[in-house]
């Protein structure tokens, strides 16, 4: 096993060459501004959905819809070379405003697509489908939150945080 | 070997890099999960609310316009002014009110001038008298009395309801006439 040979008289010459393609277990997930890099990378921007009652204070408690809402519809993507994704959702119990909270619960979230189902605030893991039995996951969407507007709650900013995790099975 | 030396390198390269990365978008090559974040805001503006009578049934809460009126006819039993008897015709007596704020403990205070006028005639305001439907939770200022303070529902929450009816006493001789008069009734909160 050679990479020349060298030949005195008649015959053939049959150097071999070895191949390899390296191809390692990638796990990606982008949720907002991040969901868009290409190719896919780290990003450290965290996006703001607002729902702002500011302009209506008569809403408040209502189930009516914030008049100013910003950044509620999230690009999402999530990549996988490796099996089937779960993917999480894992938050504090309430948004908070020093003392006052609203429950994370408040807020709702739909998908535009069955491929990449969004996780509830305080529901189960889901699982994203897989693009083929290859075992890759190659999916994108758009994830819609709503804020539902059932509480009546007292005037102050409320913020809190959400983080999403894919894992591999 | 030395090719094989520097693949092992760059893959424990890869594998451990992004590990560290906290951002809205992961990309992990080998183990371990990918996580992204995403902030919320909701923006609660302070919200005080008082309606007196119709305005106390607008839905959702808005400001109306509309004032009621309270009245108390002895026209239809004149020989009754006087001995505290009710009026032969009441309209508009039973006001439906409701106040609502979410900062804190609210209070209603009433001011009214000191009577009800015709003319130069006058019966004093203090004749008039209310009660609430819901005196516990909600109750009502009596007039030249102090401010009262609704319960709140939860922490500086107040959401409340009740009917106010209002009585004449009619325990004062009044000279003939049509008397009039305005409570202005007003919730303050922090």
């Amino acid at each position: 096993m050679a990479e020349s040979v060298r030949l005195n008289g008649s015959g053939s010459a049959t150097p071999r060459l070895n191949f390899r393609v390296i191809i390692s277990q990638e796990l990606f997930l982008g949720v907002g501004t991040g969901a868009t890099i290409n190719p896919r990378g780290n990003n450290a921007t965290i996006d703001t959905v607002t729902f702002d009652y500011t302009t209506a204070p008569n809403a408040v408690g209502t189930g009516a819809a914030a008049p100013v809402i910003t950044g509620n519809v999230v690009p999402v993507r999530v990549y996988c070379n490796r099996g089937q994704i779960t993917l999480t959702a894992t938050h504090p119990v309430n948004l908070t405003s020093g003392a006052n909270t609203i429950p994370f619960t408040q807020i709702l979230v739909t998908s535009s697509s069955l491929n990449l189902p969004a996780p509830a605030m305080g529901g189960l893991p889901l699982f994203p489908s897989m693009n083929g039995a290859s075992g890759t996951t190659n999916r994108s969407a758009t994830w819609t939150y709503r804020y539902l507007n059932t509480v009546n709650a007292v005037g102050g900013i409320y913020t809190g945080q959400v983080t999403y995790t894919a894992s591999m099975l | 070997m030395k090719l094989n030396l520097i693949t092992k390198s760059a893959i424990a390269l890869m594998l451990a890099t992004p590990l560290l990365a906290s951002a809205e978008s992961q990309l992990v090559n080998g183990a371990g999960a990918a996580a992204a974040r995403l902030n919320f805001r909701v923006i609660i503006p302070r919200v005080l609310f008082l309606g007196v009578g119709t305005g106390a049934a607008v839905t959702p809460l808005a400001t109306n316009a509309a004032i009621d009126m309270v009245t108390f006819d002895y026209s239809l039993n004149p020989n009754d002014v006087g001995t505290g008897l009710a009026a032969g015709a009441i309209t508009g007596n039973v006001v439906p009110v409701r106040v609502f704020g979410n900062n804190g403990q609210i209070q209603i205070a009433v001011t009214n001038p000191a009577n009800l006028v015709s003319g130069t005639d006058n019966i004093a305001f203090t004749q008039i008298t209310a009660v609430s439907s819901d005196a516990t939770n909600l109750a009502v200022p009596a007039f030249g009395g102090a401010a009262v303070s609704p319960v709140l529902n939860t922490t500086r929450i107040t959401d409340r309801s009740a009917n106010w009816t209002f009585s004449y006493a009619n325990a004062v001789n009044a000279a003939a006439g049509t008397y009039n008069g305005q409570a202005t009734y007003t919730a303050t909160m922090p």
